[in-house]
């Protein structure tokens, strides 16, 4: 089969290789339709996620028809069309029994980095690194997916791929960031970063009830989907002190909530930050985290910072003092997919959302290369890529 | 069967931290102490969730023969191993016979959490020769870490009771220019 295989920092090939074959007894094997390009594998494609391999195959976001089916799985069939989240789940362990899926205890199976870089391994994820499991991912015709069972959402077949792919990941990805804001009547969301997890993070905002949404942003297209499509206030980073004008905006006391959609890779104006970006590129830094030092700077006493951004390593320069200070709550980590798939199938069949509104390419698998480097570059408005006509 | 307890915990662990090698890693499984025990009970079930044993033969109730891989090489370790401590649902623990090659014992305790919050598998491990120097075909059979070794195995036990399955990438697609696959363990 096809597939696009990361081959080294900003270097990814699509490759034929052997197809996925059922190597567990809980294992599905999916025919791939869509699957989509995440901002998160840009952190892949730059380099800054530690334990990539050559040839590990990309893609996390990706949906299709079934197959082949392991012995095990009893509660699907082939020819069913499903979306399989980004996070593996064994269903059945102490945090998956909390419905904290990302969190699973059984589907690392190289738990090691992550046990000694953070105390505990999360669970697997498709095609992000061996610290999650080193999983083949699903930019390919092709993905074998372990606990067939647990994670695939099963969709109505006449709905389009377009509509519903979103499930995989930044959907539910922006859905559980706002719900970790906690959003009370009345309450002011503010935004950082309108790409996909941030636009999907605005418009759950609005979903759960904001009675405002602020977004920050630099990229003209987003800023205009951020304001025009989803009607949120923006702000663009270039042009304004953030801190200052969120809050003058919000009366001097702040945004009840902010949410980094932007996460390790942050770009930013201030001196720290391109002191960062100067470290991150000799590896005396992990991460750079402008957009959270913002967040917790702007964000009002009481209030919760929450992050979907993506954070790897260790930070410089968080206002620690700050968030101390003002009683703020952090709500972070990788988004548990399958407890908020149901609820959002049912707002987009009901019509209360359609998340392809952020599409701005879609492009044949063999583009892949060149949809990376456009993606990375923000170049040609792009905001998201999906990837069809596989096979 | 039931032995009466010989040591207390607190003597087991100080005369296997005399030894060469110790051990010590604990892993909650949402599993009861019963289940624990009994799969455990049976040695032929290690061969479920332990990379290294290459095979392992019961010759009694208590007695049985374990085989180990070593890291580099055919050569394999082995020795004869005996239960002296047998307190059922809670704790087993067992040391090579007389006259083995190498001095090996170990123990491991259920201890079951409140609230259905699973059984705590605590397990102690302890290696070393009559003559007291570790030899290269021990530490081959050990590997770097006979600490990292336990944990991945006892992650592995409780992906079987939890899961019904072990996760693994062995055997899936890559891109044409992988170096190698990265494994769990040493072995």
């Amino acid at each position: 089969m096809k597939a696009v295989c990361w081959e080294g920092t900003k270097k990814v090939e699509v490759q034929r290789v052997p197809d996925p074959e059922i190597l567990n007894p809980r294992d599905i094997i999916v025919k791939i339709t869509s699957t989509a390009i995440c901002g998160s594998d840009l952190h892949l494609y730059d380099g800054v996620i530690p334990s990539m391999q050559k040839g590990d195959i990309l893609g996390h976001e990706f949906m299709g028809e079934i197959v082949e089916l392991g012995p095990s799985v009893k509660n699907l069939k082939v020819g069913d069309k499903v979306v399989v989240p980004f996070n593996i789940s064994c269903g059945h362990c102490f945090f998956c029994g909390r419905q904290e899926y990302s969190l699973c205890d059984n589907s690392n199976p190289k738990p090691e980095l992550a046990d000694k870089l953070y105390g505990h391994s999360g669970g697997g994820l498709f095609g992000y690194s061996h610290m999650y499991g080193g999983y083949a991912g699903g930019q390919a015709e092709f993905a074998r997916v372990p606990f067939g069972d647990v994670g695939p959402l099963v969709v109505p077949k006449g709905i389009d791929d377009d509509k519903v792919l979103f499930l995989s990941d930044i959907f539910p990805t922006g859905y559980m960031a706002a719900v970790n804001c906690n959003i009370q009547p009345g309450d002011t969301v503010a935004v950082w970063g309108c790409g996909p997890v941030g636009l999907f993070s605005i418009a759950s905002a609005f979903l759960l009830g904001a009675e405002r949404v602020i977004a920050i942003d630099n990229v003209p297209k987003r800023l205009q989907l951020a304001s025009e499509t989803l009607k949120a206030e923006v702000l663009n980073y270039d042009e304004v002190d953030v801190t200052e004008q969120l809050n003058l905006m919000t009366g001097g006391r702040g945004p009840d909530a902010c949410i980094d959609a932007v996460g390790l890779e942050a770009h930013g104006t201030d001196l720290y930050s391109k002191y960062e970006e100067v470290k991150m590129g000799v590896k005396l830094a992990t991460d750079r985290p402008i957009a959270l030092r913002q967040a917790i700077q702007a964000c009002r006493k009481g209030g919760t910072v929450s992050i979907p951004g993506v954070y790897g390593g260790f930070l410089d320069k968080v206002p620690m003092g700050a968030a101390f200070a003002k009683g703020l709550t952090f709500k972070m980590g990788q988004t548990h997919v399958k407890k908020y798939m149901p609820i959002l199938l049912e707002h987009i069949i009901s019509g209360r959302i359609d998340p392809s509104f952020l599409i701005t390419h879609h492009i044949n698998i063999e583009d892949a290369p060149n949809a990376y480097k456009t993606f990375h570059d923000k170049a040609d408005d792009c905001v998201k890529v999906v990837i069809k006509n596989m096979h | 069967m039931e032995k009466e307890p010989s040591v207390t915990p607190e003597e087991q662990k100080q005369r296997l931290m005399d030894k060469g090698v110790y051990t010590e890693e604990a892993v909650t499984i949402l599993a009861s102490p019963r289940e624990l025990y009994t799969y455990w009970r049976d040695p032929t079930h290690f061969k479920f969730f332990t990379d290294q044993l290459e095979s392992v033969t019961p010759i009694s109730e208590t007695r049985s023969h374990w085989v180990w891989k070593t890291l580099k090489g055919a050569k394999t370790v082995e020795w004869d191993s005996e239960i002296i401590q047998d307190i059922p649902h809670s704790l087993i623990s067992w040391q090579s016979v007389e006259g083995s090659d190498v001095f090996h014992s170990g123990s491991v305790e259920f201890v079951e959490l409140p609230y259905s919050r699973g059984t705590m598998v605590k397990v102690k491990l302890a290696y070393d020769l009559p003559a007291g120097k570790l030899t290269d075909l021990l530490e081959k059979m050990l590997g770097e870490s006979p600490h990292r070794n336990l944990k991945i195995n006892l992650y592995k036990l409780r992906e079987l009771f939890e899961a019904g399955e072990i996760a693994t990438v062995e055997g899936q697609p890559a891109g044409n220019r992988r170096e190698h696959e990265t494994k769990t363990a040493l072995h």
